[in-house]
């Protein structure tokens, strides 16, 4: 037997974008891991210059078709920190409704039907669907729940219009929202019924002891603000991400990599979120997590799957309490005077911390764009875990092995549209 | 008359993958024809019709033929090819959308696909003549065969 090995996936499937992963083992040991990301880079940063402030969250929501909420979010909460204005808690409690949207229909798609696969051995979901319709079924009325939140507050169920910096241009009346009331309730048992089937998966052990980031805010499960925290200590506003956190550039990668300064690999995400912020969730949702198999804490990326139930069922859980009290903004958005002046602020998108900072002008215009995605600050600790799962696998067959390798990146539901800046493996055995 | 529902499916930005956008909105102004723009994943295809409905669903697809060659499956009377080169932002696509609504019994009362074959679908591409073209003759063929031209 030869003693080199290879793996190789070029396209790497049910993952939103384009790249390819290659693992390279020789005489026992893994060599190199590389995740490609070959979809091209897009610019947004530089053609954002120049452009009104104003026009922020509608172009950067541009940047992914999944969660665009989050780019509206980031770059709206960006500004109005520049421009020192506080929008106030009706136009806070509305944002938080439409980011509970999003998080629901991307947990779901990515949970049920990009993830769910792996585990019971389906190429795809159409596959899974002849053997388990219900879960499918739900799912995607689940999904589309979610969608509909979206489409009642923003206007349309992707690229929302209805986000402007100040606020909304305008608030939906609460009979137009109280429709949405009777789906999430129905939602919720099917939140619930999905957290049981996948609960009921087969996880490998895997435990993985990267920095985990993510928001916290001193009484909410983080969405829309917070102090950004790590399982390492760390506390700091999250306009001050960038003088503890850096960006490099790697030839293999139109993404580029954020690690923390010094080099430390970090991941933000699902689990980052789940283990800064357990206690943050609430007795019922803790219970359900509890009784899906999960502790306070979760550290095997294989488990991210229920993680994102956990989260599907806790947004569903807030979307409700909004909705219950929901009153209009009166107005709808409040006016930013522009000033010459840098405001910076970090969200967390369904797949971790996004961060946005601008400059701008006091002619309102932008000088300078900084955009964060998640997928970019967890490419490191993607490669890390397939380095590891690799070297702790090596007696698996090529066939499976590969598989899972492809699983072990769906565990980080990486977006390589958003971070280029997508995915193909091979591994490579000596 | 059974309602008919004629999905485009694709994406304005990429040139010609806008083929199925542009044939919904030529029928948009038919009376007793209901049109959805599609710009999402395949699996929340079957959210936009009932069981008795009538569907048409267009799509862009690149198959290696020449731009504006119009291809037509009968969705009711088998699987469509998933590899038939369909163009998709997003997968699941559309193949994959329909194949799981059969599985899941969720197939409208008829269901035709049309794939239009795509010359270029490059970012801030331009839709080419024979596309525009293809658009109008599956336009009027979806009229024609639901007896409404």
């Amino acid at each position: 037997m030869s003693k080199v090995r290879t793996i190789t996936v070029d396209a790497l499937a049910r993952i939103e974008g384009e790249g390819g992963l290659k693992v390279r083992v020789r005489a026992g040991r893994v060599q190199e891991v590389r995740l490609d990301i070959y979809e091209p880079p897009r610019f947004f940063e530089a053609f954002l210059r120049g452009r009104a402030l104003g026009e922020a969250p509608d172009l950067t929501a541009r940047i992914c078709g999944i969660c665009p909420v989050a780019y509206q979010m980031s770059s709206v909460h960006a500004m109005e920190a520049a421009c020192a204005v506080d929008p106030g808690p009706r136009v806070r409690a509305l944002r938080r409704l439409l980011y509970c949207g999003e998080w629901i229909e991307s947990h779901v798609l990515h949970a049920a039907m990009l993830h769910a696969p792996d585990f019971l051995g389906y190429e795809s979901a159409l596959h899974m669907a002849k053997d388990h319709p219900e879960a499918v079924t739900l799912s995607l009325r689940l999904k589309k729940a979610g969608n509909e939140i979206v489409t009642a507050v923003g206007g349309r169920e992707i690229h929302p219009v209805n986000v402007r910096v100040g606020g909304f241009w305008r608030a939906p009346a609460p009979a137009e929202l109280a429709p949405l009331v009777p789906k999430l309730e129905a939602a919720r048992g099917e939140a619930e019924a999905l957290l049981k089937w996948a609960s009921a998966f087969t996880f490998p052990e895997f435990d993985l002891r990267h920095e985990l980031v993510a928001l916290r805010h001193p009484s909410e499960y983080p969405l829309n603000e917070g102090r950004i925290v790590s399982s390492e200590g760390l506390d700091i506003a999250a306009s001050d991400w960038e003088r503890h956190f850096e960006e490099e550039h790697v030839k293999r990668s139109n993404a580029l990599h954020a690690l923390r300064k010094g080099g430390g690999i970090i991941q933000t995400g699902p689990l980052a979120r789940y283990t800064l912020n357990w206690d943050r969730l609430g007795a019922p949702i803790q219970a359900a997590a509890q009784e899906a198999g999960l502790g306070k804490e979760c550290r095997n990326p294989f488990k991210s799957i229920l993680v994102r139930c956990v989260e599907t069922l806790w947004a569903i859980d807030e979307a409700l309490r909004i909705l219950r009290s929901y009153e209009p903004p009166e107005p709808s958005y409040v006016e930013l005077v522009p000033r010459e002046a840098t405001g910076a602020a970090a969200t967390e998108a369904p797949r971790g911390l996004l961060f946005h900072r601008y400059r701008i002008g006091g002619d309102g215009l932008i000088k300078e764009a900084r955009i964060v995605p998640p997928t970019a600050q967890n490419i490191r600790a993607i490669e890390a875990d397939l380095r590891g799962f690799v070297q702790g696998h090596l007696d698996v067959a090529e066939e499976r092995l590969t598989l899972l390798c492809e699983q072990v990146v769906r565990n980080h539901d990486p977006c390589i549209s958003c971070a280029t800046h997508f995915l193909k493996l091979k591994i490579e055995r000596d | 008359m059974e309602p008919l529902v004629v999905i485009g499916v694709g994406n304005d930005f990429r040139g010609d993958d806008a083929a199925g956008l542009l044939a919904a909105r030529r029928l948009h102004a038919c009376r007793g024809v209901r049109t959805v723009e599609h710009t999402r994943d395949g699996l929340s295809l079957m959210e936009h019709w009932r069981p008795a409905d009538r569907v048409v669903v267009v799509d862009a697809l690149c198959s290696g033929h020449s731009p504006g060659t119009v291809f037509r499956f009968d969705a009711t009377a088998g699987p469509v090819p998933g590899d038939a080169g369909w163009v998709s932002s997003h997968t699941p696509g559309v193949a994959e959308g329909i194949e799981t609504a059969r599985i899941l019994g969720r197939l409208p009362a008829a269901l035709t696909v049309y794939g239009i074959e795509a010359a270029q679908v490059d970012p801030g591409a331009d839709v080419t003549p024979a596309v525009a073209r293809a658009v109008e003759e599956v336009a009027l063929a979806i009229l024609e065969e639901t007896g409404r031209a």
